[in-house]
């Protein structure tokens, strides 16, 4: 009887706003009763699918043959392409990729058939018993070869201010560099995943989607039925982390199609490897930069060229990369700059939104071009990161966006300060002279990102607020949860508007014939814009109960709601009886909220505009330890501190900068992703492919919120928090060249590609060795 | 002969008939029982979210372990019991360790939840003396760093069984106490699995049945069915043979059973050797070690299995059985080529001896691989000088963990590369490999004698 048992300790806090309030699901996630996808009770007559894989090659396909797949054990049914009522597409900005490929595969493994059976088991294996008639096609994999190739998946964007060229050669000195950025796997624990339910009424589907407006509008356009026949529900994702923005909507296509020709319930959960295999992921970049920059380390002049691997197809691709070129700059004001943005195509899947959104890639370069411009001057990086902060000589990005906020001085001092940086990095060059197996380094690096989705017209979410007669309320946003704790965001948001406990706010899966035409739960803006939309509804229902309260009290006071409580002038009841009355009083007590970020956009062409609201900032302490003889690494201590605005919940705030931190670590460390010469994924499952454990995590891990307030109208004036601290990790990875560049004699820095994994750090090393 | 194999779980017991090898547990949990509390990340045993807590007889008392349930397989589960998070608390009274990790804000998307309160709940009932780290270090979270659940563990790990939980123990207790292990014959139309009670037993079957698979923890052949979806004709379970699971030792060496978990390793070999503990804390994870043994790493012959270059190095015999013949080789000499070992039809590993350590004898054990924990490795390297000489050991070099004679002669760690020529796979390039234990073997040589001790004491 747990299921209906009452949860053991629910917070009775009466203004939750500001509150670190435990998750929303926490007990039923310790308890295992936190219900997914997979955890439904399939219903009867529920088919399991599995999606058929072609050559381990790029291929033109001359024939596949499928007769052993149907004949299989189990088997009901076995779709291609030539089964799609509609469109063959699985392109959400551009229709450049099908859904299942036809006389052409255009990377290894690419799917080409979905297998309806009885059982999950008897899918898998008759998914398996395909044959091909195939010739293999040219692969264009590493950079080398996509440039070489130079077939690209959307336009180049180039972002210019002054003359960069002319700057760079009155320069007094000059730096130019490359450096390579691996991708990254999600590995989000919940695999991708979607069960499709037909009825005669149209279609319902359960996806693990951070998009259910988009699965619910590829499914139509794939059916060729309407909008409004088709129904996705999520109520919570395993994660997410950007893995689940526009490519889980091909599992939950897949299902369908199985569903729509079968008439039966169809599960699609692909296998952790399929899964890895037909997903996208990080962009791998490389990027080629020139700094001009005086004797006191000011930067007066660049270039970066940011060329991104994108895979097969455009995916997200060029907002990715737009994102990219907004951030190459980080926190640093270049005066003439030129930023270049080329989106190849290459023989690998296609790669997708993944936190930070291109964001990572594009400070990775100006930060190592910081520690190298601090090498060949000889000062401490940091002084040199202070020199060039926005707000030190002016304030313009490159794109033309004003920095107004001045966050990053007095958090990095403040950092610098509590880390105690200066004396450990003097304590840490001493040791390391002394020689021995091991070397340490550490690094204060800022992070400066914007915030708001760069396609502006996704700037916009909507909300659904009930309130029921017993005084319960119930909202519905078109937010997904993903484990970032947005539900309860917004349920904190709506409890403190009615002042009602935290428990009568109740919170239900997203639903698209709830909130209709919904944006992703994307670019951190969940809870800006749910949590806005649901203050929306919030007004307009308290308009209508203040209306309702003024009129049957006589009176012109504004009612309080407080502690469970409405007061009006003499009057006090209980929000239960509110509720009760205005509903015999015939109040409509259900309402939508719209909302859509004031006030920016930009010129995609030119790339000159407002993309952002506001800035999110914050700033790292790392120190690492190095392993001279194998170049294994790990990082001994971080000092985090982060700036928030004013948070809505310190607990899942500071557990998001604290889990950012760590996946950022790994992706600029230990997560390797390692392709074939045909573009084959080798490191295909958590086996090969390594993110951090326990272990990793640093010794010593301190976290702080920095005291801050949004000054643009946010709700609580707070800021996003998802993807912002992901990038805190650059710190890492610049401790790990601090480590290394000790053996290279003075003015040296290492060129560490990421991820910095053993093999590269002993790499650097060796070439320290011979470089000093 | 019994035909069936029974278990403990949810308050009885449960009988099954016509088990099949690839029969696993965490189906069985989520599909069968519909407990659908464990979850499914990997299905490889890498990710831990299907941990559940294993309790079993071992060494004449009960043993907890969290195992991985995707790849545990079903046959290997008699006269054993099994607890999920279905067990241990509800919402309305959690577990202490439930609780802990709702107050430190342990759980976010909660996916990966389930099975960290399976290690940490095993970790308080094994009474285990590592880290927090160490004891969830098999249990993946991409959407936490951790921080809650090691506070989580660290503040509970002394927390007394609340009474409800404590109730279902005792009386798994007491079923196991009483249950038969082993001496089972299932057969379905595809497949049979044997197995023996004995090692007279054993033996026999293995005669009988030369072409049959011998699975011990499924570690590794767990997935030979999970993803390469292999199905055995034939199987015979070392799980249950008495003399396969002894553990002695004398003023010579050590001698473990072959179908020792390595779980039960550790605290005898690291008694000598306790500049192993790093090896043996990264060897697989707590559910890995819980599951896999040290005869099974061996006889399965992988290049890159953990445990043979340290035993080659400490002079680790084996010894093999047909019927009623042993013999004994020296480790080294049992790994032939790759997917090749000295291994006559119808014989089998009964049992590794260890030679005890020798006064004065310094050692060296080095993994590398990608990350700290549970990853494969890309070079191993396991160094011993005694009396006896110096024997250099690598995984990860060749098709089978081998000796570096030329260099064990000359001390030239420049001489690698003629014991040696890697391959560059998706671990490690060659020319890594080559450079890494170079590297390692000048800081054996250059290294003062007894600073490896003193190093690891540390």
């Amino acid at each position: 009887m747990n299921q209906m048992s009452k949860p053991a300790s629910k917070p009775q806090i009466m203004s939750p706003m500001g509150r670190a309030v435990e998750h929303d699901s926490a007990s039923q996630h310790v308890t295992g009763q936190a219900i997914y996808c997979d955890d439904i009770r399939e219903p009867a007559g529920c088919l399991h699918a599995a999606m058929g894989l072609g050559p381990a090659y790029p291929a033109k396909i001359r024939a596949m043959n499928l007769d052993a797949v149907r004949q299989a054990p189990g088997v009901v049914a076995v779709f291609t392409a030539a089964d799609i009522p509609g469109e063959n597409n699985a392109g959400s900005v551009v229709h450049d990729e099908p859904l299942l490929a036809t006389d052409q595969t255009s990377y290894p493994q690419q799917p080409l058939f979905v297998v309806a059976a009885e059982t999950r088991d008897q899918a898998r294996r008759a998914a398996r018993m395909a044959t091909f008639e195939a010739d293999e096609l040219p692969a264009a994999v590493n950079f080398d070869q996509i440039v070489e190739r130079d077939e690209h998946v959307m336009p180049t964007l180039e972002v210019v201010t002054g003359d960069a060229e002319a700057a760079l050669s009155k320069s007094a000195h000059r730096l130019e560099g490359r450096i390579e950025i691996g991708g990254q796997e999600h590995m989000y624990l919940e695999g991708q995943i979607a069960l499709a339910l037909p009825s005669p009424d149209g279609l319902r589907v359960v996806s693990s989607t951070q998009h259910p407006t988009e699965v619910q509008e590829m499914l139509s356009h794939l059916l060729e039925i309407s909008a409004a026949e088709i129904t996705v529900e999520v109520r919570r994702m395993g994660g997410a982390f950007g893995g689940k923005e526009s490519q889980a909507a091909h599992t939950a296509m897949m299902a369908a199609l199985a569903a729509y020709h079968t008439g039966r319930p169809v599960k699609l959960r692909p296998d952790r490897d399929d899964d890895m295999v037909t997903t996208g992921k990080r962009h791998e970049f490389r990027v080629d930069y020139r700094l001009g920059y005086s004797d006191d380390g000011r930067v007066y002049a660049g270039t970066f060229d940011l060329a991104a691997r994108c895979g097969h197809s455009a995916d997200l691709s060029a907002a990715v990369c737009d994102r990219a070129v907004f951030h190459s700059d980080n926190a640093y004001f270049v005066p003439e700059h030129r930023i270049t943005s080329h989106r190849y195509r290459s023989n690998t899947v296609s790669n997708t939104a993944y936190r930070g959104f291109g964001g990572p890639q594009g400070m990775v370069a100006i930060e190592r071009a910081m520690d190298q411009i601090a090498a060949s001057l000889g000062k401490d990086p940091l002084d040199v990161r202070y020199e060039n902060l926005y707000g030190r000589h002016g304030d313009i990005a490159p794109y033309g966006m004003q920095v107004k906020e001045r966050v990053l001085e007095p958090l990095m001092r403040q950092l610098e300060e509590s880390s105690n940086y200066r004396q450990r990095r003097a304590e840490i060059e001493t040791a390391n002279q002394s020689g021995g197996r091991y070397r340490r380094g550490i690094a204060l690096t800022p992070v400066k990102f914007g915030i708001s989705f760069t396609i502006s017209f996704l700037n916009q979410a909507g909300a659904l607020l009930n309130i029921y007669k017993d005084g319960s309320i119930l909202i519905n946003h078109g937010g997904t949860e993903m484990g970032q704790g947005l539900y309860l965001k917004v349920a904190q948001v709506v409890a403190h508007q009615f002042g009602v406990p935290l428990d009568m706010v109740k919170i239900s899966a997203t639903r698209t014939d709830k909130v209709p035409n919904t944006s992703p739960t994307a670019a951190s803006s969940g809870s800006d814009l749910n949590g806005m939309a649901a203050l929306v509804a919030c007004k307009t229902l308290k308009q209508r109960l203040t209306q309702y309260l003024q009129q049957k009290f006589d009176t012109d006071a504004l009612p309080i709601f407080k502690d469970g409580r409405v007061s009006i002038g003499f009057h006090h009841m209980s929000f239960p009886e509110l509720a009760h009355a205005a509903w015999f009083a015939r109040i409509p007590l259900s309402a939508t909220g719209h909302y859509a970020t004031p006030g920016i956009g930009w010129d995609a062409k030119t790339g000159k505009g407002r993309p952002f609201f506001y800035f999110a900032h914050g700033a790292a302490v790392s120190e690492v330890e190095i392993d001279t003889l194998t170049g294994a690494n790990r990082v001994v201590r971080a000092d985090l501190l982060h700036d928030v605005g004013q948070s809505l919940n310190p607990a899942i705030d500071l557990g998001q900068i604290e889990g950012a931190y760590i996946q950022g670590m790994g992706w600029l460390t230990m997560e390797e992703l390692v392709y074939s010469d045909k573009g084959q994924l080798l490191t295909h499952a958590p086996s090969t492919y390594k993110i951090p454990t326990a272990t990793d995590r640093p010794d010593v891990l301190n976290i702080a919120l920095f005291d801050n307030k949004n000054p643009e109208p946010t709700v609580n004036r707070s800021k996003a928090v998802g993807e912002p601290p992901f990038m805190l990790a650059i710190s890492v990875h610049s401790a790990l060249a601090h480590a290394i560049s000790g053996l290279g004699g003075a003015g040296y820095w290492p060129d560490l590609n990421a991820p910095a994994t053993a093999e590269e750090v002993l790499r650097c090393l060796d070439a320290a060795r011979q470089g000093a | 002969m019994r035909t069936s194999i029974e278990f403990f779980y949810a308050g009885h017991s449960h009988k099954l008939e016509g088990v099949k090898p690839t029969d696993m547990l965490l189906s069985w949990l989520r599909d069968n029982q519909q407990a659908r509390g464990t979850k499914e990340g990997c299905n490889e045993g890498d990710c831990g979210a299907c941990s559940v807590v294993l309790a079993r007889q071992m060494g004449g008392k009960i043993d907890y372990q969290p195992v991985n349930a995707c790849i545990f397989p079903l046959a290997n589960l008699d006269g054993a019991a099994i607890f999920s998070v279905e067990d241990y608390g509800n919402r309305a009274e959690l577990h202490p360790i439930q609780k802990a990790v709702v107050d430190e804000h342990g759980s976010q998307c909660g996916f990966c939840t389930p099975g960290f309160i399976a290690s940490m709940v095993a970790g308080q009932l094994g009474q285990v003396e590592h880290s927090a780290e160490v004891q969830i270090a098999g249990n993946l979270c991409r959407c936490t760093g951790y921080g809650g659940l090691i506070r989580a563990f660290e503040g509970q790990r002394n927390t007394a069984q609340p009474a409800a939980f404590q109730a279902k123990l005792d009386a798994a207790n007491a079923w196991i106490s009483t249950a038969e292990r082993g001496g089972f014959e299932c057969h379905s139309e595809a497949s049979s699995i044997y197995a023996p009670a004995d090692l007279a037993a054993m033996a026999a079957l293995r005669l009988a049945h030369p072409d049959a698979l011998i699975i011990a923890g499924a570690t590794d052949v767990g997935l030979w069915m999970t993803k390469g979806l292999k199905q055995p004709a034939k199987v015979i379970l070392t799980t249950y043979v008495a003399e396969l699971h002894a553990v002695s030792q004398d003023t010579a060496e050590f001698t473990f059973g072959a179908a020792v978990p390595y779980s039960q390793v550790g605290g005898v070999l690291l008694q000598d050797y306790p500049e192993a503990r790093a090896w043996f804390e990264r060897l697989g994870s707590v559910q890995v070690r819980a599951s896999g043994t040290m005869g099974g790493n061996i006889a399965n012959g992988s290049p890159i299995g953990d445990g043979p270059p340290l035993l080659i190095a400490l002079g680790a015999r084996l010894r093999l059985r047909k019927s009623d013949a042993v013999r004994e080789i020296a480790l080294e000499d049992y790994f032939v080529a790759y997917g090749k070992q000295d291994l006559a039809e119808g014989e089998f590993v009964e049992a590794i001896m260890i030679p005890r350590r020798q006064p004065g004898q310094r050692l060296m054990v080095e993994k590398v691989s990608r990350r700290i924990d549970q990853d494969i490795t890309a070079v191993l390297a396991a160094f011993s000088e005694s009396d006896d000489g110096l024997r250099l050991a690598f995984g990860g070099m060749a098709a089978t963990p081998k000796l570096a004679t030329t260099v064990m002669t000359s001390r030239n760690p420049s001489d690698i590369g003629q014991d040696f020529q890697p391959l560059t796979d998706l671990r490690a390039s060659k020319e890594y490999r080559l450079r890494v234990a170079e590297n390692l073997l000048r800081q054996f040589f250059e290294q003062e004698p007894g600073a490896a001790a003193q190093e690891a004491a540390e």
